[in-house]
């Protein structure tokens, strides 16, 4: 029983809607489906991804994919719809965003590249991205709007208990995050490179900023764990101490 | 205190704080805005000399914040930090705003930190510059003055052979002069 139910619990579809209102009347729907089990993006039908799209289309220093064998960048072919759809706006524009889940709905007036930021922080990290697949834990827990500091707490917790699965499986846990400290350098060489790519086709900024949000996300985690500057969230945890 | 004060103008908190996070073993002072209104506001009440503005936001662009940064307070050193690095944007930038560096986002720390260390220096002999024209100006006033009283006295005589030639003086005639010019800029 106990299995069965851990069984659907995992091959269920795991799904997002984001829903953009703009001030003008229009607006925009995206439908995110994560296969449960393996958390990768379930790609929809489309049209064969555009020119920037390919790998070797300012692909990212960091890399590891052959170009013989993937022709596409995988981020890039996740998010291309999404550029598609906002290459005229520009990152300042108001929007009423609302994110559905299985489990609750939020809901926010703010800008569009906040907006975006938490749905391409999603496609970014199911594309199928070697580089991005170590955060895909973060995607399972979503937080669309979050904080940077809630941000720092959810990415550190995720490390934290990979490492006590690894302790479990028998290998040397990183207590002292270092490795969380070279996947978030390695994150931030793939989004500098992405908003390079993108900054080479003609798209206003909306996008690239979206990117850039993420990216100060991820220089605040390095930052907290190379400067060991975690007090603040040290500071939660008195009944423990 | 820090020597320098930098004001960071941006419509992303999220930006402005990193900024802050990559400079912050830097020894400067920095203010922050989320907007070209209230960046200039800032700037009516503390001496800046160096802004980061991000081009795209909303009601001011970056280009026309800097453009009136340029036109109040010529000094300032200004850079411009943007996500969308197209060249009309950078041209714009430049001819309205006289920026001195244009920066595309993410942002490489290194480079940044490089980079205003440079502008700085820069701000910093441009300013010794302007204070030592400044005392050049004020001289030259001066030896106007003592020469409406003592014509000649600051014209060089040479000799044939191009050397200054000092014109003898007396004690009392030296003594005489130095008192009244004690007198006159005391």
């Amino acid at each position: 029983m106990r299995q069965a139910l851990s069984m659907s619990d995992t091959d269920r579809t795991i799904r997002y809607v984001y829903k953009f209102r703009f001030n003008n009347g229009t607006s925009r729907e995206f439908h995110i489906n994560l296969a449960g089990k393996t958390l990768n993006l379930i790609q929809t039908e489309r049209k064969s991804p555009p020119e920037w799209a390919e790998l070797n289309f300012f692909k990212c220093p960091n890399c590891p994919l052959d170009e013989n064998q993937h022709k596409f960048c995988p981020v890039a072919v996740s998010l291309s719809d999404v550029t598609d759809t906002f290459k005229g706006t520009f990152s300042y524009e108001e929007t009423d965003v609302e994110i559905i889940t299985e489990e609750r709905i939020y809901s926010k007036h703010t800008d569009l590249q906040r907006g975006l930021s938490s749905m391409i922080g999603i496609l970014m990290v199911t594309s199928g991205c070697p580089v991005m697949e170590k955060l895909k834990p973060m995607v399972r827990y979503h937080l669309p709007f979050a904080t940077e500091e809630e941000t720092k707490y959810r990415a550190i917790a995720m490390y934290l208990m990979a490492q006590y699965f690894l302790s479990k499986h028998g290998a040397k846990p990183d207590w002292e995050l270092r490795r969380l400290a070279d996947i978030y350098a390695d994150v931030r060489t793939i989004n500098k490179a992405f908003c390079q790519r993108l900054s080479n086709i003609q798209t206003k900024d909306a996008g690239i900023n979206a990117v850039v949000i993420l990216d100060c996300f991820a220089s605040s985690i390095s930052f907290s764990i190379n400067r060991d500057a975690m007090d603040e969230i040290e500071n939660i945890f008195k009944a423990y101490l | 205190m820090a020597k320098h004060t930098i004001l960071i103008v941006d419509d992303e908190p999220n930006v402005i704080s990193s900024l802050k996070r990559s400079l912050i073993d830097e020894d400067y002072n920095i203010l922050s805005a989320e907007n070209g209104e209230s960046g200039l506001m800032l700037l009516e009440k503390n001496p800046v000399q160096l802004i980061i503005s991000d081009e795209k936001m909303p009601r001011m662009s970056g280009a026309e914040f800097l453009s009136h940064v340029k036109n109040r307070y010529p000094n300032t050193i200004r850079i411009m930090l943007t996500g969308q690095a197209s060249v009309d944007a950078a041209m714009r930038a430049i001819n309205e705003g006289e920026i001195f560096r244009f920066f595309t986002k993410p942002w490489d720390d290194f480079e940044l930190i490089l980079a205003l260390r440079g502008a700085l220096e820069k701000y910093d002999l441009e300013e010794e510059n302007r204070r030592l024209l400044e005392t050049v100006k004020e001289q030259a006033v001066e030896l106007k003055l003592i020469e409406r009283h003592y014509p000649g006295i600051t014209e060089l005589q040479r000799d044939n052979r191009g050397r200054i030639v000092v014109q003898e003086m007396s004690e009392e005639e030296l003594a005489d002069l130095i008192l009244q010019c004690e007198r006159k800029y005391s």
